[in-house]
This record gives C-alpha cells, sequence and structure tokens, in this order.
C-alpha cells in the first residue's frame, strides 16, 4: 500500500479509530492491532512476501530468547551468527543473487573460463533491506548486552512489522522503538496534530515536488544521448531533487503517521541539502542509516581509531557498503565509493565535525562563506546522483562526458517552468523551517487561524492540482 | 481525541465538498462517454445497427443520420480488445441487433493498448468494462484514475474562453472542425505542417499485436454469424497527407485478412478510405473527419444499408 494512495488514505482513518477507540484500554489489543494492520498494509502489495517477514521475526524473537539464557560467548556468538545469516541471506538471495551471478560469469568469461549459468526470476520483496536492518539490530544489541530481549511476542512483532516505517524506514533501532510498545499510548493531541502536519508536508514533497521531478528526471536520463550538456545539468538537480523529496517526503508521513499512534520515530532526514561540506550531508541525509552502519559496520572494524589507513580502509568500506545496500549494481557501489574520496580529506584533516548545527542558526541569510560552501556540496552531490540514477556505469560516463562539452553552455532543451518555480518555492520554505524537525513544523503555529488554515488549503490545493498519478516511492526497491 | 477528530472532520469538509463537486461534474456533465453508454443502455431493446471502432468511427459516423436504430460505440483509441469487450458485454441485451459495422483501418490490427491505458476506468465506470486493476473507487471517483488529464479537463470546461462541444443524444460532436479549420482548411499549409503532425502516427507496427487482434477479431466475427448478424467491415475516409505514409506491409497484411474474411461470404466491407467524395472540408485532420464529413459518410453509410435492405 502506498502513502500516496487511496488505499491508503481508506485504510489510515479506520485503523486509527479502531486504535484509540476500540483498543485504547489494552495495550495487548493496541499492540495486536497494529501487527494485524501492518500485515494487512505490507500483504496488500503482496501477500506472499509476509512469510518472510513473519519467519524472521520468529528467528530474532527466539534468539533473542536463547541468547537471555545463554553466558557463554561461543554459543552467543552461534545464536547471534544465525540470526545475521538467516536475515542477510534473504536479502542476499533476493537482492543480490543475481548480480552476483552476472559478475562471477563476466569474470570467469574475463579469465578465458566461461560458464553457462541462468539468472533467477526473482522479486524482490518491498522494504526488505529496510526491516533486516532493524530486526539485525535487535539481535545485535541484545547480544551486546544493550537491551534486554522480549518476551513479548506480540510486541516485538508490531516492531518488526510497524506498518508506518516497514517498508521505507526510517530503520528504527529495537533500543527505541521497541520499549514504546511495552506501555500503553494515550492520545496526545499536540504530537498528533504536530503528525497530521508532518503527513502533509510529506505528502506535498513527495507528490507535488518528487513525482513532477521525477517526470522530467526520467526524460531526461532516458534520452541523455540527445541532450545538451546544460539539459543533462538540469537532468541531474531534478533528480536531486526527487531523490531527496521522494525520501524525506515518505520519512515524513512515516514519522507523522507513527505520532498519530502515539509512537515517535526518529528523525531521518535534517535539511542535508543545506550541508557546507559532505560531512554534514551525511550526518543530514537518510540519519537512520549511517547511524545504523557507523554503529554496526564502521565503529566494530576500528571506527576512526587506529592509522591512517585504517581510517582510509573504514570509510571506503562503510560507503562502499551503503552504495551496495541502495541496490545490485555497480552504479551504487560507485556513488558510495565517490562519497568516500569526498568525505576522506575532511576524515583525515579532522574537518570532519566542523558543521554541527545548522547553517546560519538563527539568521535568515548564510554568511557569504557559507553560501559559497553549500554551493559546492550542492554540486559534489548533484554530481554524484548522476551514479545513482544511471542505468549503469557506461551511462553515467557518457552523460558526464556530455555535460562537460561546450554544449553545457547552451539552452536548456527542456525548461519546465512551473516545476522550476514550484522547487524554489519549495526549497525557500525549507529553508525558513531548516531549525525545526520538518519544514512547517513551526510554520504558522503562531498566526491566526484564518491565516494557517489558508496555509494547509495551499498545501492541500497544490498537492491535488500539481499532483500526477500516484507514483511508488524509488526507495521501495532498495 | 474529540478535538481532533472535530478539527480533522472541520477541516475536511471543504475538500469532501469540492471532491464532491468534481465528482458530479466529471459525472454528469455531458462528455462522449457518459452520453452514449446512456444511450445504449436506454435503447438496448431497439439498437439495430452498432458501430464499433476507434476515434475514426468515432467521429466519423453520426448516428443521427442513420435511418435504423444505431449506436456508435467508438471511442478514441479503442482496440479490438475494448471493441470486442463491448461487443460481448452487451450483445446478449442486444435483442434486434442486425448489423455490426466494426472499424478495419490502417492502424486497427496492430494497435494494441498497454495495461495502464489512460481511458480503462472510463470503461470500467461506465460500461462495466474492467481490463485494468481497478478499485470499486476508481467507480466513484473518475480524477483519481487520472488527475493529470481531469484537471485539464475541469479547466477547459469551466473556462469560458474555451471553445465548448455540443454532444448529440447519440454521444457524437456535431461542432468538431479540428486543426484544418484553424489551417482555414489550406492544403498548402496541411501539406507543408504534415510531418510535425504526423511524426509517429505510422510507427505502431507489431506483427505481435497483429495475431493478438486477428484472434479478437475473428471471434467477434464468428459470435455475429453464430447469432445471425451481419457483419460490415468500414474503411474510414483518410486525408491524402496520412495516407502518402502508409507502411506497405502493414497495409498488406491487412489486405491479405480482410481477402480471407470476404472469402467467408457473409462479410461486407464499406470503403470510403480513399473515397474521393471527402475533400479537406471533410476532415478536422488527417486522419479525422470533422462534423461536417461525419454527416456525409453517415449519409453514404445509409444509402449502402438501404440499398442492401
Amino acid at each position: 500500500m502506498l502513502f500516496n494512495s487511496i488505499d491508503f488514505a481508506i485504510f489510515l482513518p479506520i485503523v486509527f479509530l479502531l486504535y484509540w477507540f476500540v483498543a485504547n484500554k489494552n495495550l495487548k489489543l493496541q499492540n495486536f492491532l497494529i501487527v494485524v494492520a501492518s500485515y494487512l498494509f505490507y500483504g496488500w502489495w503482496d501477500w506472499r512476501f509476509l512469510s518472510l517477514i513473519l519467519f524472521s521475526t520468529l528467528i530474532d524473537y527466539s534468539v533473542g530468547i536463547r541468547l537471555s539464557k545463554e553466558d557463554n560467548i561461543s554459543k552467543r556468538k552461534i545464536l547471534l551468527w544465525i540470526s545475521i545469516l538467516v536475515n542477510l541471506g534473504f536479502l542476499g538471495f533476493f537482492k543480490y543473487y543475481n548480480f552476483f551471478l552476472d559478475n562471477f560469469v563476466t569474470a570467469f568469461s574475463f579469465f578465458g573460463t566461461p560458464i553457462n549459468a541462468k539468472g533467477l526470476n526473482i522479486i524482490l520483496p518491498v522494504g526488505i533491506s529496510f526491516y533486516t536492518f532493524q530486526t539485525l539490530s535487535y539481535t545485535i544489541d541484545v547480544y551486546k548486552r544493550k537491551l534486554e530481549p522480549t518476551k513479548d511476542f506480540i510486541a516485538f512483532t508490531a516492531f518488526v512489522s510497524f506498518f508506518p516505517q516497514l517498508v521505507a524506514g526510517p530503520i528504527e533501532r529495537a533500543t527505541h522503538l521497541l520499549p514504546q510498545f511495552y506501555k500503553r499510548r494515550k492520545f496526545d493531541y499536540v504530537l498528533a496534530v504536530d503528525g497530521m502536519r508532518q503527513i502533509l508536508w510529506g505528502l506535498f514533497k513527495k507528490i507535488v515536488i518528487a513525482d513532477n521531478c521525477a517526470a522530467f528526471a526520467n526524460q531526461i536520463f532516458n534520452n541523455s544521448t540527445d541532450m545538451n550538456g546544460s539539459t543533462l545539468v538540469l537532468g541531474a538537480i531534478f533528480f536531486t531533487f526527487q531523490i531527496y523529496c521522494d525520501f524525506s517526503g515518505y520519512s515524513d508521513i512515516a514519522i507523522g503517521t507513527s505520532r498519530l499512534f502515539g509512537f515517535d520515530l526518529k528523525q531521518n532526514f535534517n535539511f542535508p541539502y543545506f550541508s557546507r561540506d559532505i560531512a554534514e550531508f551525511w550526518r543530514r541525509w537518510h540519519i537512520s542509516l549511517s547511524t545504523w552502519f557507523r554503529d554496526y559496520l564502521y565503529i566494530p572494524l576500528g571506527g576512526s581509531r587506529g592509522g591512517t589507513w585504517m581510517k582510509v580502509r573504514n570509510t571506503f568500506i562503510i560507503f562502499i557498503v551503503s552504495g551496495f545496500w541502495h541496490g545490485a549494481n555497480w552504479t551504487f557501489i560507485v556513488w558510495g565509493a565517490l562519497n568516500a574520496i569526498y568525505f576522506l580529506p575532511l576524515l583525515l584533516t579532522k574537518n570532519n565535525r566542523n558543521n554541527l548545527v545548522i547553517v546560519a542558526k538563527g539568521k535568515f541569510f548564510p554568511s557569504i562563506k557559507e553560501f559559497s560552501f553549500m554551493l559546492l556540496t550542492f554540486g559534489l552531490t548533484v554530481f554524484a546522483w548522476i551514479f545513482f540514477r544511471a542505468n549503469n556505469i557506461g551511462h553515467a560516463v557518457s552523460y558526464i562526458s556530455e555535460i562537460f562539452s561546450s554544449s553545457l553552455f547552451t539552452i536548456p532543451e527542456v525548461l519546465p517552468k512551473t516545476i522550476i518555480l514550484l522547487t524554489m518555492i519549495f526549497v525557500f520554505i525549507e529553508w525558513l523551517g531548516r531549525e525545526s524537525q520538518f519544514a512547517i513544523a513551526h510554520l504558522g503555529i503562531k498566526w491566526k487561524s484564518p491565516l494557517r488554515y489558508a496555509m494547509y488549503y495551499a498545501i492541500i490545493v497544490a498537492i491535488f492540482w500539481f499532483g500526477g498519478k500516484e507514483q511508488q516511492f524509488i526507495y521501495f526497491q532498495f | 481525541m474529540k478535538k481532533f477528530i472535530k478539527k480533522t472532520i472541520l477541516i475536511s469538509l471543504p475538500i469532501i465538498f469540492i471532491g464532491m463537486f468534481i465528482k458530479i461534474f466529471i459525472s454528469y456533465y455531458p462528455n462522449t462517454f457518459n452520453t452514449k453508454a446512456n444511450y445504449l443502455n436506454s435503447n438496448l431493446e431497439n439498437i439495430e445497427i452498432l458501430f464499433l471502432g476507434s476515434s475514426h468511427t468515432q467521429n466519423g459516423v453520426n448516428p443521427k443520420f442513420i435511418d435504423i436504430s444505431s449506436a456508435n460505440i467508438a471511442y478514441g483509441s479503442q482496440d479490438y480488445q475494448l471493441n470486442s469487450a463491448i461487443y460481448f458485454k452487451y450483445i446478449s441485451r442486444l435483442k434486434k441487433l442486425k448489423k455490426l459495422i466494426i472499424e478495419l483501418d490502417y492502424h486497427s490490427l496492430e494497435q494494441k493498448n498497454n495495461a495502464d491505458y489512460f481511458r480503462l476506468p472510463w470503461y470500467y465506470k461506465y460500461h462495466d468494462i474492467n481490463l485494468g486493476d481497478f478499485k470499486p473507487y476508481n467507480k466513484i471517483s473518475l480524477f483519481l484514475s487520472n488527475p493529470d488529464f481531469f484537471k485539464n479537463y475541469l479547466i477547459r470546461k469551466l473556462n469560458p474562453q474555451t471553445k465548448k462541444f455540443t454532444i448529440n443524444k447519440f454521444g457524437f460532436v456535431e461542432n468538431d472542425f479540428g486543426i484544418f479549420e484553424k489551417f482555414n482548411f489550406d492544403k498548402v499549409t496541411i501539406a507543408e505542417t504534415a510531418l510535425t503532425r504526423l511524426k509517429n502516427r505510422h510507427n505502431s507496427v507489431s506483427i505481435a499485436n497483429f495475431d493478438v487482434n486477428k484472434e479478437i477479431l475473428e471471434l467477434i466475427l464468428d459470435d455475429c454469424i453464430a447469432k445471425n448478424i451481419e457483419v460490415i467491415i468500414l474503411k474510414t475516409p483518410q486525408y491524402l497527407t496520412y495516407r502518402n505514409n502508409y507502411n506497405k506491409d502493414k497495409l498488406e497484411r491487412r489486405r491479405i485478412l480482410l481477402d480471407s474474411l470476404l472469402s467467408i461470404g457473409e462479410i461486407k466491407v464499406l470503403d470510403f478510405e480513399t473515397d474521393v467524395r471527402f475533400n479537406v472540408k471533410d476532415f478536422k485532420n488527417d486522419d479525422h473527419l470533422n462534423s461536417k464529413g461525419a454527416e456525409k459518410l453517415s449519409k453514404l453509410i445509409n444509402e449502402e444499408i438501404n440499398t442492401w435492405r
């Protein structure tokens, strides 16, 4: 079920009313309703893959229980590895099987030993990368004794399958989300209103900005050989806004929806395109994934401790794995490596933690220096997104080659003025709200009701007016 | 909680009202789909001639000029799959149907709509034909099935500056003169601008589609023969700019099929494709007749039918 679908618009109020009017007196019933709603939400897409989620849930729940009874380090390790292998096994099979097969075949052919192997026609279960990481965080934290294993199977099932963030995050940590299932939720008016505002803003980002930018980004990327350099730059910028608004829009709707049910999810995006360097960008982009990799991969590998070589190695590993997490294609790996190259100079010169607070905090305008660094970081990000969006490495290279040709200085062949104007308005609103959790979190809060309502209606009208046909979220494929 | 629900309902009310207005407007403001569907459903017992086809027939045949009770259920881009769906949907209720006039133009056999063809929800709503993956609410709100299209539709309908089309009770547009009128029916301008207008118009060549469409067409024809319904193949008039670029292989495939159908002996053909009685002033664009041309074609078809009686 898509957040931007009529199905969801019908589903959400029904679940909301049942949750607060039927199940509100009983914690078990609240959790059970969430499980049923979540399985229905996921099964709406393809019910067959519910068995995968259920299996992962059973494995990790059982491993957790066994870990609580086991003190022997070797046996604890075995239990941990069972969970890791099962979860990453599913992920590896569904997402990477054909990629590895293709590359093995190519490699063997290259070394003069051609082999015959056919790929499988595998459907990638929606959200597998997200819930796999979420459930893994539970086992690892229990193994590290950071978290008491749960004995409440329903609560655990609800944690793994919690519908607002099941298919595209934010990837929640068990330490943060699971305890929320142990307490009966009470309706909080302020939280719910805040949730509704965040849902509204998320829908605006997805439907108005992302979907409209997508139409032009697709047109340009799909016909890149026929386009001039300036159009290709525009195409990359459209994709830059598409991916941000698509993904952060989803996160906003997920967080907002969770608030309606009395849950607090972690912020996943914190105005990344206002970053002054790549390190800051990565502290603000897909925060739940970056911190997951930091805590469960980077730090166990040694992090920033050790010599220069260790730092370089660990940085490359984390960025390449992060790229590979996004998809089984070399383009994602190059995208990850490119970001590592951007990041390394900052790490090695110890400048990676220079910009910890949002740009121009408390001010309206940034300084010229801040603006220049923002522009530079944005440019580097746009460049890296070309690899992310391209069909293959050859496509990315030819795309970039055409950008750096004399045609860069010609008038773009595609110039959708309405979308450009809408995107500029969007950037302006994001700039105004950059110190909040989401752009309109505080916008208009102190305005008189008619004015505030006018703002809501303006956003709603924009959603209906500029919205096209419902489009899937990009991150569903990851 | 009560405050939250009250406020949510309050803020939603104007949206619900606007949504209802749009729903009612789209559903009930006369358009070719609802008018044709209404006409067909209220005259099922009387209709003797059924026209099926694409926009060529939609724009080319005005049942007003046919003496025998007729319905023209041809719509833009209606492929054989949709023609067949309409035929089999209504055939059991068309008790008096004597003739099926089905279009077989240049494009007919090799055109096939995709599963996400944007007009499929309209067939679902107005003819209860579900060839897509539609939900019940697609019947309630057509707007949601294609917001982009309906936004433009609403602008066109509600803007007093735009030309309003007159739709008669048969669902035929009686004042559509198209781009050729804008060119003052000037042959030179029409010829000069033809290439731009017809770009990609003749690209749709597909043996796979041909095979599928041939099979569907034969199914319809077999059913007609079994039910003693006379089948007439209609080739609508096409302006020479359109005909000039025909793909010869595609044309040949159609000819062979048509010959094989005619060899059955129970099928007639009304071939107006290159009929010299149609001149530039009868066309609204390169492959569609305008309302005046449609009157001419309808009267010619009527004459032929009367001759056969």
